[in-house]
């Protein structure tokens, strides 16, 4: 099978190949196939993107839908259409327009989906922001730098705290340390939450960090609250 | 017809199941999307889902979830026919082969629970085979065995399967695109069927008591 190469500029065609490697700029009409798709630079892809191994040290925008096993993403992502990965591993920024399913999200960065995201285990540092719901087995999320956003969070264990790794806190002032999780509901068996602001939270064993404000609790087997966080009410279902 | 809603509260209570595993049903599309209904209550955003539907499906899911991988539960609810599989249950139940073949196949092929699409095809055709009379109970392992080493390789092509048969010993082959075949004398062709015709009457037959089978799981 082809291979594809680009080094430096260049304006191509989409189509099934072995290995895409792209050093510097390419824009590609069409649905990508391929194995391994390595871009180092920039790449623009029209269509749908079917691969086993997805590498961007860069930036990538694609147009239509990804269907990958691995991402590493190095750099910005832009994808317009739906996403299936079985692993994706997160070092800058990952813009999705649909929805995204799959095995793992995990690493730091921002992560924006404007649908929902489906996983089974969701494990990000940084900043997300998920317009629908936050439906994973696990969920992990270190608030970090700026404000995250999601509509709805639901799974097996959900917990969320402010991260404290801080490199960023060597230059006093330039760091955000008041990094807030914003959500309206959140639903799950094993919940911990810190410096969130919620509508709803409601699981089976719950535990509600410093720095939270929440509207309502529903809990069944425990609830504990820390002096510093804000609950409005409680009920034992 | 309005139907009659249950929030996901209630849910829970009623079927003794935590949120973890709702929304793991829900990721492994066991729970179609469409049932999850948002609606605006006094305490914020709700969601709700159609009662009798959900109920049926949950009590469903915790019948089977020991016997089967939550893969092959979501399957099995596939509005898709050709991904689809049924439970053993279910094909008898819905008359979609006779219980004789399906007890053959079972016989043949060991003890399984649920059925792909593929394998249906198989059992639909012996089955047929068997109706009309045109071929015997012993003469159906011939049927699976030709179907599963060579199917795979003539999918999506037009086929047919025929069965020959002389002095009383029978074969069956399976031929693409209509190639003209010749036999010796005293060979008689007994059945051809063509294959993708009834791919297409499973395929109605699959998804036709669907509807009512939805409702009723």
């Amino acid at each position: 099978m082809r291979n594809l190469t680009v080094n430096g500029s260049a304006l191509t065609s989409g189509g099934t190949f072995r290995n895409v490697t792209i050093r510097g700029d390419a824009t590609i009409s069409g649905d990508v196939q391929c194995a391994k798709w390595k871009v180092f630079g920039n790449a623009d892809v029209s269509g749908n993107m079917t691969a086993e191994w997805l590498n961007i040290f860069g930036q990538a925008n694609i147009r239509g839908n990804v269907h990958v096993k691995t991402i590493k993403l190095f750099g910005q992502a832009d994808i317009r259409g739906n996403t299936n990965v079985d692993d994706m591993r997160l070092r800058g920024a990952a813009h999705i327009q649909g929805n995204i399913t799959g095995g793992a999200i995990h690493g730091y960065g921002e992560m924006n989906v404007s649908g929902d995201c489906e996983t089974e285990s969701f494990s990000v540092k940084g900043v997300v922001q998920i317009a629908n719901t936050l439906n994973a087995e696990r969920v992990d999320l270190s608030l970090y730098f700026a404000d995250s956003r999601i509509s709805e969070i639901g799974g097996k264990t959900i917990r969320v705290k402010r991260s404290k790794w801080n490199v960023m806190n060597l230059f006093k002032g330039m760091a955000n340390t008041s990094a807030r999780l914003m959500t309206e509901i959140v639903e799950g068996d094993e919940i911990y939450l810190e410096h969130t602001s919620a509508q709803i939270v409601r699981g089976d064993r719950i535990i509600i960090g410093p720095g939270c404000d929440i509207e309502l609790i529903e809990y069944q087997t425990s609830l504990q609250q820390s002096e510093r966080a804000v609950v409005k009410e409680k009920r034992k279902i | 017809m309005e139907q009659e809603l249950i929030s996901k509260k209630e849910l829970l209570e009623l079927t003794n199941i935590s949120y973890g595993q709702l929304y793991r049903w829900k990721r492994k599309k066991l729970i179609p999307e469409e049932w999850f209904i948002r609606k605006s209550t006094f305490t914020g955003q709700e969601t709700f889902f159609p009662k009798e539907k959900i109920l049926a499906r949950i009590e469903k899911i915790k019948q089977m979830k020991d016997d089967l991988s939550l893969d092959e539960l979501a399957s099995m609810f596939s509005p898709n026919p050709t991904t689809i599989a049924l439970h053993k249950n279910d094909i008898i139940e819905r008359n979609i082969v006779s219980e004789l073949a399906l007890h053959f196949y079972i016989e043949q092929k060991g003890e399984q629970h649920v059925f792909l699409f593929d394998q249906l095809l198989q059992l639909y055709v012996f089955d047929r085979l068997l109706q009309t009379g045109e071929m015997s109970l012993g003469e159906g392992k011939s049927v699976f065995d030709v179907f599963e080493r060579h199917y795979k390789k003539i999918q999506g092509k037009s086929c047919e399967l025929l069965i020959v048969r002389k002095m009383g010993i029978s074969t069956c082959l399976l031929s693409t695109n209509g190639n003209e075949l010749y036999f010796e004398d005293g060979a008689k062709v007994v059945a051809r069927l063509h294959v993708p015709s009834c791919i297409e009457e499973l395929k109605i037959k699959v998804t036709e008591g669907m509807d009512k089978w939805s409702e009723k799981i």
